[in-house]
């Protein structure tokens, strides 16, 4: 029995001493070899994961998604963990759209990171990983799709790869906070075999907002189309049109040629991206003779009937302006003069109303300020300010020489005309997160019959004898403005007798205008460059689809 | 009042002693190892382990010695004073009940207690499995909303693709659809009478073929006239036009090509609405009009063609 006790005894103590050596052990390990341990688990069990967050959709005003989010992976690898490159990139190149020797010279290199894709689709993603190559990791992220492609592209902008997808150009840029949304974080624990045991989330992501636009995207086809087709014809610098309600200011469509495919806006040169219809200033030229009459009509100065001697020339501070055709002494009434596009004409007006009010009417029309469309990158124009008038500032400003205005501010400056005197700043966006915005309000620059009675005379335009004369829409009246002005050649500082801005500006039905489009044509190189041959029957194709497609009567 | 040590001590001793008047008779108790004897009982554990296996009565271990109680402040409240030792010695007082409750003595002398503890154990391991398959689950939920997302995603993107004009154009070509040119394209006036027409031609929907085939040869007539009208203003206006040169007239080809309908499409709209389904639907509207309808023209646009109108007069 005493044996017994004994053995077990030594037994017990056998297994005391051992108790002590594994608590010592466990000691040593939760106390100074803790914070290896920790590191070591932390990378080989516990990931912090960022939840990318879905990045708002952009609409057009029928819900027609122009941009999208879809899940996408960021493929990177650590060269060093890579055995056999060369088999490697066999494997990637097909999935990865890369060549083999772009796969290799990734994998070559002597750093412990590369990117081997941005972005890349789910579906190739995923075959990449299945392979579960040693050093091939992937991330989530979002990939910017824009299922049009080219429609509206220069409008929308892009969306950079680096900081969670940013936006960098257009409205991807200026709503990137409401589009943008807020990434989560994740926090997962996995088991021996990557399984994971533990999910917790320790941000919740926040998806960004939809946004829906005031664009249609049937009528922005029509324009872009229409843009191709002139670009085709009569192959300009560049091009953009401008699609609009004139009684709300909500933009239905803004064109830009060359067109640029947002999926891949690499493929084009930088310039191409921009936004030309808020970027671009141009010397408008005649179309800015309608502001001249409009501030004479409501100073009192004139009635579209007034009466005007109207030589082939003028002078003034020594500079002599000419009309573009030589025409022996004529007189023409102020309607006359804008269906004819005089610059004489336009000038004695101008004269008659006196620079001062001049100055003031250019700015009441909004140029000279941005409009605040809301679209980054809008250029302000510039006017000359009054001190800096000099004696023949009157002979080529009233002519639309000397200022510089944007294809938006002319729009935003005849919806006025077109609505009844009300200056609105011109809108894209239309809902954001499903609330809507707000409509600016306007404010009245000329009383509804000077609206009326400009809009009259601009319907002359279009008529025979004006200068728009080809253009014309069965069953509906149009009125407009056409405009061809020479360019400053930046060699010589002179106008240019090669390079012309043509542009047009109307709207439809004349008498209640609830359609207004813009065009401008930069530098068009072959064929003619009055504004009234390259962009009035451009406005007209426009025109001629939008109006019924709106289910616009002819009024 | 604070008793003296040695009196709580010997309160203590005669309260273990064998034999005292509190000792009550009790089950014998099973000793698997050695105890620690305490205090006076060391005696009797001697006994004890001198002849094993005989059943001693249970030794209580000593009561410690109460603390001598703290004199209560001179200013302080006295319900606190009273109350707080009050509490402690409630506590002890419970704990102690506890510890010779005849319940918690025979759960720990019994069987019970091994299967509790197993049960707790086996709870505690299950508990464990069911939080790892539930995080488990909550990975596969996350892969299954990923993949929901990239399909939704999809989706939209092929939505927004289906109704790209470039996709839709050929096919309503190919359909024998053509742009209504926008001079054919009439709108009704609306007039407080129509609400009770519209709604009586709703209850009668397709009234008869005849009613259609007057409106379809009307439309005809009507959009000719127009198209007459159109080519009219447009050599009146080449007439007039000083920069009609060829560049123009290259301009004007460019102008055509891109719109789908021009001069020539008054017998195109006109067949390819008698020809295409759209000629039921002129039907309806025609004689949702009283069959006074002047013209029912179509509009394809973004693919879909539907009856805009009827005549301006109805």
């Amino acid at each position: 029995m005493a044996v017994v006790q004994h053995r077990v005894g030594k037994l017990f103590t056998l297994f005391f001493v051992l108790l002590l050596l594994a608590g010592a052990r466990a000691l040593y390990l939760g106390g100074p070899h803790a914070g290896a341990l920790r590191r070591a688990a932390r990378t080989q069990q516990l990931t912090n994961e960022v939840v990318p967050a879905q990045r708002g959709t952009i609409t057009d005003r029928n819900g027609v998604a122009l941009a999208i989010s879809e899940p996408a992976q960021e493929l990177t690898a650590d060269p060093y963990l890579i055995k056999r490159p060369l088999a490697v990139a066999q494997r990637l190149a097909p999935l990865l759209g890369l060549t083999r020797a772009q796969v290799l010279t990734k994998l070559s290199e002597h750093t412990g990171f590369v990117y081997l894709a941005h972005s890349l689709p789910y579906d190739a993603a995923h075959k990449v990983l299945a392979l579960k190559l040693p050093g091939v990791q992937g991330a989530p992220v979002m990939r910017r799709v824009y299922p049009r492609g080219t429609l509206a592209a220069q409008v929308l902008g892009i969306v950079g790869t680096e900081h969670e997808g940013a936006g960098r150009m257009g409205l991807e840029y200026s709503l990137n906070s409401a589009l943008a949304g807020h990434a989560g974080q994740r926090r997962v624990v996995s088991d021996a075999i990557g399984q994971p045991i533990s999910i917790a989330e320790t941000h919740h992501e926040q998806a960004g907002s939809s946004v829906e636009l005031t664009l249609d995207a049937n009528i922005q086809q029509r324009a872009e189309d229409v843009l191709s087709a002139v670009g085709r014809v009569f192959q300009p610098k560049d091009s953009t049109a401008i699609v609009m309600n004139p009684r709300t200011g909500a933009i239905l469509a803004m064109a830009n040629w060359p067109l640029v495919n947002a999926n891949d806006p690499g493929a084009k040169a930088i310039e191409a991206l921009q936004n030309r219809a808020v970027s671009f200033n141009y010397e408008p030229g005649s179309t800015f003779k309608s502001v001249v009459v409009s501030g004479a009509l409501q100073e009192g100065r004139i009635t579209p009937e007034s009466g005007f001697e109207i030589p082939d020339q003028i002078e003034l501070g020594g500079r002599t302006i000419h009309d573009d055709t030589e025409h022996p002494g004529e007189s023409l009434t102020t309607s006359q003069i804008l269906a004819q596009s005089s610059n004489v004409g336009a000038i004695k007006i101008g004269l008659l109303e006196g620079r001062d009010k001049f100055n003031t009417w250019v700015h009441r029309f909004g140029f000279g300020a941005p409009t605040g469309v809301g679209l980054p990158g809008e250029e302000s124009g510039a006017t000359l300010p009054l001190n800096r008038y000099s004696g023949s500032s009157m002979g080529n400003l009233p002519i639309g020489q000397g200022e510089l205005v944007t294809p938006i501010q002319m729009a935003t400056a005849y919806s006025a005309i077109a609505n009844g005197g009300i200056l609105r700043s011109p809108h894209i966006v239309s809902q954001i997160g499903g609330r809507p915005v707000p409509e600016p309000a306007g404010r009245r620059i000329i009383s509804t019959t000077t609206a009326a009675e400009l809009r009259s005379m601009l319907k002359g335009v279009l008529a025979p004898g004006g200068t728009a004369s080809e253009v014309s829409i069965p069953g509906y009246q149009l009125a407009g403005k056409t405009g061809t002005a020479s360019k400053i050649d930046p060699k010589t500082g002179e106008y240019s007798k090669s390079a012309y801005v043509a542009s047009f500006v109307g709207f439809a039905p004349a008498s209640d205008p609830k359609l207004l489009c813009a065009v401008i044509i930069d530098e068009p190189q072959t064929g003619s460059i009055y504004g009234g041959v390259v962009a009035a029957p451009a406005f007209g194709q426009i025109m001629e689809f939008a109006l019924p497609y709106l289910g616009i009567s002819p009024g | 009042m604070t008793p003296p040590a040695a009196t709580a001590a010997s309160r203590s001793l005669a309260r273990t002693a064998p034999g005292s008047r509190r000792t009550v008779v009790r089950h014998p108790r099973r000793i698997s190892g050695p105890t620690r004897p305490t205090g006076s009982a060391r005696v009797a554990t001697a006994v004890a382990v001198a002849a094993p296996g005989v059943a001693l009565p249970r030794q209580h271990p000593a009561r410690p010695a109460s603390k001598p109680r703290r004199a209560p402040a001179r200013n302080g409240s006295r319900g606190s004073a009273h109350e707080s030792p009050g509490i402690a010695l409630r506590t002890v007082g419970v704990f102690e009940a506890v510890s010779a409750s005849a319940l918690l003595d025979r759960l720990i002398r019994g069987r019970i207690w091994i299967g509790l503890l197993a049960f707790s154990l086996i709870g505690i391991v299950a508990m464990q499995l069911v939080v790892l398959k539930l995080n488990t689950g909550i990975g596969g939920t996350l892969t299954r909303e990923a993949t929901l997302q990239r399909e939704n995603a999809q989706l939209g993107i092929e939505d927004s693709m289906y109704s790209a004009e470039i996709r839709v154009a050929p096919l309503a070509a190919a359909a024998g659809m053509t742009l209504a040119p926008a001079g054919t394209v009439h709108f009704v006036q609306a007039a407080p009478a129509d609400v009770a027409r519209a709604a009586s031609a709703l209850s009668a929907p397709i009234q008869a073929s005849a009613g259609s085939q007057a409106g379809a040869t009307e439309s005809t007539a009507t959009t000719e006239s127009s198209a007459s009208e159109s080519s009219a203003s447009e050599s009146s206006a080449s007439e007039s036009s000083a920069a009609n040169d060829s560049t123009g007239t290259a301009a004007a080809a460019g102008t055509n090509q891109a719109s789908s309908a021009s001069g020539s499409s008054s017998t195109e709209a006109s067949s390819a609405a008698a020809g295409s389904g759209t000629s039921s639907a002129e039907s309806e509207t025609s004689s949702a009009s009283g069959a006074t309808a002047a013209a029912a023209t179509t509009t394809a646009t973004g693919g879909s063609t539907e009856p805009s109108s009827s005549g301006a007069g109805g």
